[in-house]
């Protein structure tokens, strides 16, 4: 039996929990906040201060349970433990098991707003998934006539709302841990109001319980060495190691 | 008179640029001099503003609008004066990436600098990217906002070199996720981490 410190993230949590709970390893899990991705650098940042400070000898090897996460990953560095990161772009993957599963949906439907439970329940205030409230909207457009004038604001919105044009299918995950039956029809509702697609995938553990129990084919994670950093690549295998850090 | 249109440019009073280009060129300043002293000039003070952290995309997206609402009016002007543009650039989302702003961004001070901007759109396949620079574009600027669709720069790259056009055009990419060591290893000519340096870059690539 091997010890392992799973750093991962809010939207993950039931699921790793749940992976935690059943692995044959011995697992920690420690959270970081969702809205981190958003600046990249603080997440990465956030992750490296994580490792830096997990003592030598303290676990056999460091999950990353993160995709690259907008390159929030690329960089962070192996000191004297290895770390492992699966071979995502980000959550999506995981929640749906394979970085195949995640293309095809991905080359289907591109304009995909994809909903979880977990990523649902501990959204913070001004986060943009799922459940964007019109109030901020509201905020920001009054700050926005303040600051430039009522004509540029009407501008700044229309120019700021029209990712949500390019968007035609709600997608809700469900992960098969706990009760997110409201947080789904909230979805379903949100779905309805913008006139998308709406539909409900069945999230696959399968990655994460991989990570968890120590089964890192090469193919789908990385093994980084201590001293090493995480890069990033331009084939199939997203990311690599570096010997510079 | 130029004056007040680059300090209209620069704090995105669009509805006062139009009136007071007009009246610059019924006073007789030439379109090319507005061009230059007027709109060009107060692009390149609004992305100094945004890299010294003074201006942010909101200041840059208004002072952009103001720009091109100003350039309407000299474009058939400037034609007819026969100025001819910096370069003449392509630029679009990859396949697959929806992502919009920060590549609109990018040709609005494209054009800032004085370059005629085709802009393609998002979700632009390898083919519709190829056919421009048939057209005649001898810049391509892809955007990618996703680890996702980053693939597709390369993917397009490599249909250029397949079509024999690669030779004809310089290729730049951007976007959050792509850094200048990504495009390098796709073989692209540049990079920029931002819109006001993506204009400076295409400028360089062109030798200008």
């Amino acid at each position: 039996m091997k010890r392992f410190v799973a750093l991962t993230c809010e939207a993950l949590a039931r699921s790793v929990y749940a992976a935690a709970a059943t692995a044959p390893h011995t697992v920690s899990v420690r959270l970081f906040r969702q809205g981190l991705h958003n600046t990249p650098t603080r997440l990465r940042n956030t992750l490296q201060a994580a490792v830096d400070v997990i003592d030598p000898g303290e676990c056999d090897a460091i999950l990353l349970v993160y995709g690259i996460c907008g390159t929030s990953t690329i960089g962070l560095t192996a000191r004297h433990t290895p770390l492992v990161i699966p071979r995502a772009h980000d959550c999506i993957t995981l929640y749906l098991g394979s970085r195949q599963r995640y293309q095809q949906e991905f080359d289907a439907h591109p304009g995909t707003y994809w909903y979880s439970l977990d990523y649902m329940e501990r959204a913070e205030p001004g986060m943009t998934l799922g459940v964007a409230s019109g109030g901020i909207a509201e905020e920001l457009y009054t700050q926005y006539v303040e600051k430039y004038g009522k004509d540029n604001a009407d501008y700044l919105m229309e120019i700021m709302g029209e990712w949500g044009k390019h968007y035609d299918r709600a997608a809700f995950i469900d992960m098969g841990v706990g009760d997110g039956q409201a947080f789904e029809q909230m979805a379903h509702e949100q779905a309805q109001r913008r006139g998308w697609l709406f539909e409900r995938k069945q999230g696959d553990r399968r990655l994460l319980t991989m990570q968890l129990s120590g089964d890192w084919p090469e193919d789908e994670f990385l093994i980084v060495p201590p001293g090493c950093a995480i890069v990033q690549t331009s084939d199939d295998g997203l990311i690599g190691v570096s010997q510079s850090g | 008179m130029i004056q007040e249109i680059r300090e209209a440019v620069i704090h995105g009073q669009a509805k006062d640029v139009v009136p007071k280009v007009q009246q610059a060129l019924q006073e007789g300043v030439a379109p090319d001099v507005i061009l230059r002293e007027g709109l060009i000039d107060a692009m390149r003070e609004v992305g100094r503003l945004f890299e010294e952290g003074e201006f942010f995309v909101p200041e840059m997206l208004i002072a952009a609008r103001a720009m091109k609402a100003a350039l309407e009016i000299l474009k058939p002007l400037l034609v007819d004066q026969g100025v001819e543009p910096l370069g003449r650039v392509v630029i679009g989302t990859v396949k697959g990436d929806l992502h919009d702003i920060g590549k609109s961004l990018v040709a609005m001070m494209m054009e800032g600098a004085g370059f005629e901007v085709m802009d393609l759109g998002v979700d632009v396949p390898s083919d519709k990217f190829i056919e421009a620079i048939r057209g005649g574009a001898n810049i391509l600027a892809m955007s990618a906002l996703l680890t996702t669709t980053m693939p597709n720069m390369k993917t397009t790259i490599q249909a250029i070199h397949e079509a024999g056009l690669r030779p004809q055009v310089k290729i730049m990419v951007g976007g959050a996720p792509v850094t200048q060591a990504y495009a390098d290893e796709i073989g692209a000519d540049g990079y920029a981490p931002d819109a006001s340096a993506a204009a400076r870059k295409a400028q360089e690539l062109l030798g200008k």
